[in-house]
């Protein structure tokens, strides 16, 4: 019953076993491979259906049944449009989303990409449908669906049914390394470390050589408290650029938090502030110049990060003077952290402060110590970085 | 005596407080970036209004990029739960499931 309603019942286009053998006469333009639509095991599948139809198209092993399972929430029927970019990840594919058009659909053909399409398929269902050409002469898209036939819709329908969602188009390419770096550059930014560690692993198998990568891991991993782990990722990426400041710094804070080789964080943590110091100079210097409100703009944001790299690499390089025994110039390489801090940057400049007060009791100066802390305090917003003041406080 | 017992017993506080510090803290990001929590809640809300359980659309949301994030949130309708059997598939086969019961009936 399935078969006969999609094969000849249907209420979108209409269905034919083939293309015509005058196709190409009659204007249609196909992608120069054939697209197979796989069946699903179960029903409502045409999400994992499309998506492994591109893979295969892109010669990737894929199943429906493995996309599935992957993809599906067990409340759910069906698939939301986000869960495709997830499902081409996971197989190593960029899925990019963009808001379609006949002539976008064109053009993802003329390139020989097949675009997916999701368009309401009647009550407030939604269907996705894989594009695999186009005539302009008949006005037609042509779809795949099952068993090799096609399915024509017309360039005015196709605009109607797809308007309630918004005309969402996909396109799934397969993914190379600065792409997977970009995806892994995105969730590093929002503190998805997990899955950013993945996709800098992927980018680093795609070019060993992509030092951003390298770094981005090295980072990710010492989030993640493995830093035996960043460690190593850190030590290839000071193979390859010993100068890198932010690679000094935290590779500072990994020797810190191993405890280890603490002379050389120091001397690390060292030569980050000093490029940081300059990089704050240029910033500055180039915020200055510019003229242009828009450019400007972005030059301020440019010099809030400078000075933000220079504030943290001063808190690096105070922990690193500190557990050297150094603990009057750690007092003053904090000090300078919090005059590089925004007052709006509340536990930074706390925490600092908590430092601060631990070392000045170090110096046996706990009247300085007990100030330091009293303030820390009262700046303090993070519970648990109000817990350690108050339990240091505490007689 | 007392004053060095003191100076010691300080300094093992001040030792136990360094260790409890997190390092992390100073560990200067791969880029620095603020999350958009409010495209994201927007997101999530769509996902939620289309049937979606909170604890999957926190998991749907978080493995999107700060851009896909972006470009979802700019228009919520962009979002849609797509599954594929059309509206006549469904009632083809509630009609298959009643023709078998009726069949079923008359048979017994």
């Amino acid at each position: 019953m399935v078969a006969l309603a999609s094969g000849g019942c249907s209420g979108i286009g209409s269905t034919i076993h083939r293309l015509p053998d005058d196709a190409a006469a009659r204007g249609y333009v196909v992608l120069p491979k054939p697209v197979t639509l796989p069946r699903g095991r179960l029903t409502a599948e045409c999400v994992p259906e499309s998506l492994c139809a591109v893979m295969n198209y892109w010669g990737k092993p894929a199943s429906v049944e493995e996309l599935s399972f992957f993809g599906r929430d067990q409340n759910q029927s069906g698939m939301t449009t986000i869960q495709m970019s997830h499902l081409a990840r996971l197989k190593g594919f960029t899925a990019t989303h963009v808001d379609g058009s006949v002539g976008r659909i064109k053009n993802a053909i003329d390139r020989g990409v097949p675009p997916i399409i999701q368009v309401m398929s009647g009550g407030s269902r939604f269907h996705c449908f894989v594009v695999i050409g186009y005539s302009d002469l008949e006005e037609m898209i042509v779809c795949e669906e099952y068993n090799d036939t096609k399915r024509l819709i017309s360039y005015e329908e196709v605009e109607t049914i797809w308007q309630p969602a918004k005309h969402v188009m996909v396109e799934l390419e397969v993914s190379k390394a600065g792409e997977f770096l970009a995806d892994a550059v995105g969730f590093d930014m929002k503190g998805e470390y997990s899955a950013a560690v993945v996709l800098y692993k992927k980018a680093l198998e795609a070019d060993p050589s992509l030092y951003e990568a390298r770094l981005g891991l090295g980072n990710c991993l010492l989030f993640l408290h493995k830093a035996e782990e960043a460690l190593a990722e850190y030590k290839l990426a000071y193979a390859a650029n010993s100068a890198d400041p932010q690679l000094c710094n935290n590779l500072a804070n990994v020797y810190l938090e191993l405890k280890r080789e603490l002379p050389e964080a120091e001397r690390l943590s060292g030569l980050a502030v000093e490029a940081y110091k300059s990089g704050l100079l240029h910033a500055r210097a180039a915020m200055e110049q510019e003229a242009e409100p828009a450019l400007r703009a972005i030059r301020q944001k440019e010099l809030g990060n400078a000075e933000m790299d220079l504030a943290d690499a001063f808190g690096t390089l105070g922990q690193t003077l500190a557990a050297n025994g150094k603990h009057d110039l750690a007092i003053a390489a904090w000090e300078a952290a919090r005059d590089h801090y925004p007052l709006t940057e509340f536990d930074l400049r706390a925490k600092r402060l908590h430092e601060i007060a631990l070392s000045c009791r170090a110096l046996n100066m706990p009247v300085e110590a007990r100030q330091n802390l009293e303030t820390a305090l009262r700046e303090a917003r993070d519970p648990d970085l109000r817990a350690r003041i108050e339990a240091a406080l505490r007689p | 005596m007392g004053e060095q017992l003191m100076k010691k017993l300080l300094l093992g506080v001040v030792l136990f407080h360094l260790a409890l510090v997190p390092c992390f803290a100073d560990v200067i990001p791969t880029r620095r970036g603020e999350r958009n929590t409010a495209a994201e809640e927007k997101v999530k809300a769509r996902l939620e209004q289309l049937g979606v359980a909170t604890p999957d659309a926190d998991r749907q949301v978080r493995g999107l990029t700060p851009q896909e994030t972006a470009y979802f949130a700019e228009s919520p309708e962009r979002i849609q739960v797509a599954s594929g059997l059309y509206w006549y598939e469904w009632v083809g086969g509630l009609i298959m499931i009643g023709a078998i019961v009726l069949v079923i009936i008359l048979k017994t």
